[in-house]
C-alpha cells in the first residue's frame, strides 16, 4: 500500500483519533470549539457584508428611480 | 516624508475595493496553514512528558489569547487615530477588530479553563493572568455596548474609541502578569528575543497556527470593514457605483 494510504489510514482510525492518553475529551472539544467559533465568525463577517451589500443595493436602486 | 499613500488608503472608495481584493490572499493561505498546523500538532508533534497529550491544547490556546491582545492593540490604535485625525476608516478598523477579537479572546479563556480542568483540577482560578484576561473581555464588550448604545454615528466613535484608548493599560498587565506577580499560568513559551522554552519539535505546528490566526483574523476583519464602510458611507456617491 502507498505510504500517502497507509498515512491517510492511520489518521482516519478511530483508535488514534481517540487515543490521546486520557485527555481526548479535553483536547477534542478544544480543537472543536475553535473550528466553531473561526467558522461562525467567517460566516457572520460574510453575512453583514452581504446585508450591508444589499441595503446599499437598494439605495442605489432607489436614488436612481428618484433622479 | 509623503504621506499620499496613506491619505489614499484612508479613503473609503479605495479602502473598500483594497480589502476586497486582499481577502482572499489572506482567508486561503490562512484555511491551508490551519489545517496543516491542526495535523502536526495532533498526530506528529511528540507527546509532552509532563502534560501527556493535553498539551496539544496549546496549538489552539495560545493563538488565540496572543490575538486576543494584539487585536485590541489593533483596535485601541485605530481608535487613537480615529480620535485625533478624524479618520472615519480607522473607527470602521476599530469596530470591525472588537467582534472578532472577543470571540478570540472567549475562546482563549474557555481553551485555558479546558486545559485547567486535568492539569490544575479547576476550570477557573482567580489568578492575574485569568483575572486579566477576563477583563480584556469586558473591555470589548463594553467597548461594543458602547457603541450601540448611541443612535449618532460620530458620537458613538468618540466615546468607544476613549474606552478603548483608555483600556489598552490592560494588554501589557495581561501580558506581563505571570512575571509581575505569583501567578498559576505557565510563563511564555515563545520568546522573540531569548531563547524558547518550547521543544523545536513542538514548534511548527504552533507558529504555522499562530500565522494562521493572524492571517485568518485579516481575512474576516476585510470583511467586517467593507460592512461598517458600507453602513457609514450610505449617502455617499461612489456607492452607487460600487454596489
Amino acid at each position: 500500500m502507498p505510504d500517502g494510504c497507509q498515512k491517510l489510514l492511520e489518521i482516519m482510525n478511530l483508535e488514534n483519533i481517540l487515543g490521546f492518553d486520557k485527555y481526548a475529551g479535553y483536547l477534542l472539544s478544544c480543537v472543536a470549539l475553535t473550528a466553531v467559533v473561526l467558522v461562525g465568525n467567517a460566516w457572520l463577517a460574510r453575512r453583514a457584508l452581504s446585508q450591508a451589500q444589499v441595503k446599499a443595493r437598494r439605495r442605489a436602486a432607489a436614488q436612481r428611480n428618484e433622479s | 516624508m509623503n504621506w499620499t499613500w496613506f491619505h489614499k488608503f484612508a479613503s473609503p472608495p479605495h479602502a473598500y475595493r483594497l480589502l476586497g481584493t486582499l481577502r482572499p490572499w489572506l482567508f486561503w493561505p490562512a484555511v491551508v496553514l490551519m489545517l496543516w498546523a491542526v495535523y502536526n500538532g495532533l498526530f506528529v508533534a511528540p507527546t509532552d512528558y509532563q502534560q501527556g497529550d493535553s498539551f496539544r491544547i496549546m496549538y489552539v490556546h495560545v493563538p488565540s489569547a496572543s490575538l486576543s491582545l494584539m487585536v485590541y492593540s489593533m483596535m485601541a490604535i485605530a481608535a487613537g487615530i480615529g480620535i485625533i485625525w478624524r479618520m472615519k476608516l480607522a473607527h470602521a478598523v476599530a469596530a470591525g477588530c472588537a467582534v472578532i477579537g472577543a470571540w478570540f479572546t472567549v475562546l482563549a479563556l474557555v481553551t485555558g479553563a479546558i486545559w485547567g480542568k486535568p492539569m490544575w483540577g479547576a476550570w477557573w482560578a482567580w489568578d492575574p493572568r485569568l483575572t486579566s484576561e477576563l477583563i480584556l473581555l469586558f473591555l470589548y464588550l463594553g467597548y461594543m455596548a458602547l457603541r450601540a448604545s448611541y443612535d449618532d454615528v460620530q458620537r458613538a466613535d468618540r466615546a468607544s474609541g476613549i474606552l478603548a484608548v483608555v483600556g489598552i493599560v490592560n494588554v501589557p498587565i495581561v501580558k506581563y502578569s505571570v512575571q509581575w506577580w505569583n501567578s498559576l499560568h505557565q510563563g511564555s513559551s515563545l520568546s522573540l528575543t531569548g531563547s524558547s522554552a518550547i521543544d523545536p519539535s513542538m514548534l511548527p505546528p504552533l507558529l504555522a497556527m499562530m500565522v494562521g490566526f493572524l492571517l485568518f483574523f485579516g481575512a474576516i476583519l476585510c470583511d467586517r470593514v467593507r460592512a461598517e464602510i458600507l453602513t457609514r458611507e450610505r449617502n455617499a456617491g461612489w456607492l452607487s457605483e460600487a454596489a
